[in-house]
């Protein structure tokens, strides 16, 4: 072999990959990086362990998913959607891959669902023309006893209109209150102690799986509803309002075939039109509705094992309807939910603090023996 | 000494200091407000502070929330909200006090919606004229109501705009000193929030109507207050990159152009009475998290600023009161703990 020829064969090639290799090793090594971004419960607020919420556990997640991760907390007590479209120019590096944006809770009481979906949007494109792909996440719901939105009506609408945001502007999108909310049973255990509106660590290992799994790919949320028209608890409903309820799944996708409603326990044959990401269902009554109105889904996803989708998810009443005395819930029947709503308001006078309209049945500004006697007489009896 | 003798006024006191008195009062209406007690917790057994730091408790009814407060002349008016019948209902809650007792006024009468929340009492020189509201089936569906208060109990309510397209929220009113009533709020327009406003004179109500052009960025938490000759509406409005906070006039029967009054990240401002009965705007400010205070003319044109920065999440939360120094503003957080609980800061003269 001359030496041209050992330069040209054996040599060149050598040195070309002594050279190419640190690139590609550092090319496959290459950690994505995530911020995470948002209030107090991307911070970590709670977290008894210190160890700073859903961030560092969601990357250790990832690396244990064979991921190249960073995840660099940005989250911002007390801040809201308002504060973030500030905040985002100031928290972005050049090199920053993925925007994880979960933030809302704290807008619920001061502006409108609207103004922040119209932030989290403007947020987000920010992140587009640094370069980072945004992924959503609904918020964390609140604790059955928080002071503002206990029952989680604001908090679940939120959820919804930010659903919509990600399929309409098709972004990947994580659903803590999804996983929280309605998959985790007795998931007011997961909050902090004495705090009503964040999570403890068990609460934040939970959201980093939520992440991990949406950001591998890996299916593990039900089918969730947007838009639910009537809402839940809805009252004075006319009675022949059509039934208008959105269902997305942002995994593999809706089975559409075994998506079916029932309308106050009957099946009801209606027409479904979207993709396997997103379903309207419209329904509209063949007689005027009556009464007290329960909705019923049943849906699943093309995930293998499929998530399967059984739930109420309305009951709201027809204008007009009159409840016998006693039916305190309003939902058609007396029973020992309303004995129990009635029992800790007995003996208030109208200048109680305690006393409750609802509870003065007979109106006569006491909460007594008569109107427990009303109540009584009714128990157990249908309004309709 | 004897010149201030109850029992044994002069005529110059009997007859010249209540014209005097009036007289102060009509030609600077600011000066006659009086602090609103604070509310240094909200649920449970809330916590109001009155005028001279004086703290009282008052128990709430369970998942029951104050908002709002008042200073009346018989004492202290706090509204708020509280469940009603029926899931997720609910109905509002007044509550009134004269710093040893306490009791509860009927909500108005009428209800037609699950929700009522928002409460905004309108007090007039220390008289209960009112209450506005929000009420509908559901947050984004909410109309805007409004009863007067005859004082022995509500009148009818009224609607003063139906639910719209969208949220209604973030009632703000002030009282002009021909007796009428602005009230504002931001409101939903099918494309993003605006602020439209109503007049209320001898018991009804104009047709609520946009306070600035129509735009397609959101306006949001307006307001309100009056000043002589007309009055001052403070809002947060997106300009493209950041909401700031910008100010409008209401003079004649119209608004003047909006113009920003505050720099990037500034957002949900209020007028605070201060000892100089001069208007100052306190509002938030992103980033850094703190609150500035700035003081205005009349027209709303920013005379001096002060600011500090939030010494915590709560701080940063927590609408903080003020009160003016011999050189700035102090800034007073009732709800919080340690020493965190109060900021001075000088006034900076270029805004």
């Amino acid at each position: 072999m001359s030496r041209r020829d050992f330069v040209l064969h054996r040599l060149a090639p050598t040195l070309a990959l002594a050279l190419l290799l640190p690139r590609l090793a550092g090319a496959q090594t290459a950690a994505t990086t995530y911020v995470a971004f948002g209030d107090s419960i991307t911070a970590g607020v709670g977290d008894e362990t210190k160890r700073g919420g859903y961030p560092p556990r969601l990357q250790d997640l990832l690396v244990a998913r064979s991921v190249s991760a960073e995840v660099r907390n940005e989250g911002l007590p007390s801040e809201d959607t308002s504060g973030g479209v500030t905040r985002i120019n100031r928290v972005l590096r050049d090199g920053d891959d993925v925007l994880l944006l979960m933030e809302g809770t704290n807008d619920v009481e001061n502006v409108s669902i609207e103004t922040t979906t119209f932030n989290l949007t403007e947020i987000a494109r920010r992140a587009g023309d640094r370069g980072l792909r945004t992924v959503y996440a609904t918020p964390f719901p609140r604790h059955p006893a928080a002071g503002k939105d206990g029952q989680n009506l604001l908090t679940g609408q939120m959820a919804g209109a930010i659903r919509e945001l990600a399929f309409s502007q098709q972004r990947q999108l994580v659903d803590p209150f999804e996983v929280f909310f309605v998959e985790t049973p007795n998931f007011a255990s997961f909050y902090a102690d004495g705090d009503r509106v964040h999570p403890r660590a068990a609460g934040y290992d939970i959201m980093a799986r939520a992440f991990a799994d949406v950001l591998t790919n890996v299916d593990s949320v039900l089918p969730v509803t947007g838009l639910v028209d009537p809402f839940n608890d809805q009252k004075n409903v006319p009675a022949s309002t059509p039934l208008r309820i959105d269902l997305y799944d942002f995994g593999a996708g809706l089975d559409l075939a075994n998506t079916k409603l029932s309308v106050n326990g009957v099946d009801v044959e209606t027409p479904l039109s979207g993709s396997q990401r997103k379903v309207e269902i419209r329904y509209t009554p063949p007689a005027p509705f009556a009464g007290v109105v329960i909705v019923r889904l049943r849906s699943r996803d093309l995930a293998t094992p499929q998530h399967l989708l059984d739930r109420e998810i309305t009951q709201f009443t027809i204008a007009g309807t009159t409840f016998l005395r006693g039916d305190i819930d309003l939902n058609g029947r007396v029973d020992g939910v309303d004995l129990l709503a009635f029992a800790p308001i007995f003996g208030a006078q109208r200048s109680d603090a305690r006393f409750r309209t609802f509870a003065d049945i007979n109106g006569d500004g006491a909460v007594n023996g008569q109107d427990l006697a009303i109540l009584a007489s009714n128990f157990g009896k249908s309004s309709f | 000494m004897a010149l201030f003798h109850p029992h044994r006024r002069s005529p110059f006191l009997r007859f010249w200091l209540p014209l005097v008195v009036a007289l102060v009062r009509f030609a600077s209406p600011l000066a006659a407000a009086e602090p609103r007690p604070a509310l240094v917790s909200a649920t449970g057994e809330a916590r109001l502070e009155l005028a001279a730091g004086r703290r009282i408790a008052v128990k709430l009814p369970q998942g029951a929330e104050l908002e709002a407060t008042a200073t009346l002349d018989t004492g202290w008016l706090a509204a708020g909200t509280q469940p009603a019948a029926g899931a997720g209902a609910r109905d509002l809650l007044l509550l009134t006090g004269d710093g040893a007792t306490t009791s509860p006024l009927p909500s108005p009468p009428g209800r037609t919606g699950t929700l009522r929340q928002g409460p905004l009492p309108l007090v007039d020189d220390g008289r209960l004229a009112g209450i506005a509201w929000l009420e509908g089936d559901s947050r984004r569906s909410l109309g805007v109501r409004f009863a007067a208060w005859n004082g022995a109990g509500w009148d009818l309510p009224q609607v003063v705009a139906p639910p719209g397209p969208g949220s209604q929220l973030a009632l703000t009113a002030a009282r002009l000193a021909d007796g009428s009533w602005l009230l504002a709020w931001s409101a939903f327009d099918g494309k993003d929030d605006e602020i439209v406003w109503t007049r209320g004179r001898s018991g009804s109500w104009s047709r609520p109507q946009r306070v600035a052009a129509d735009n397609a960025v959101p306006d949001t938490t307006p307001a309100l207050t009056a000043v002589p000759g007309g009055a001052l509406l403070a809002w947060s409005r997106y300009d493209g990159n950041d909401y700031r906070v910008v100010t409008s006039r209401f003079q004649k029967g119209k608004w003047t152009r909006p113009e920003t009054a505050a720099g990037a990240g500034t957002f949900y401002p209020t007028f605070e009475t201060v000892g100089s009965g001069k208007p100052i705007l306190l509002y938030r400010t992103a980033d850094p998290q703190g609150w500035e205070a700035l003081a205005v003319d009349t027209a709303g044109r920013p005379l001096r600023r002060a600011a500090v920065p939030a010494g915590s999440a709560d701080s940063a939360r927590t609408r903080p009161q003020v009160s003016e120094t011999a050189d700035g503003v102090t800034f007073r957080w009732p709800a919080v703990q340690g020493p965190g609980s109060e900021r001075a800061a000088a006034w900076e003269r270029k805004p």
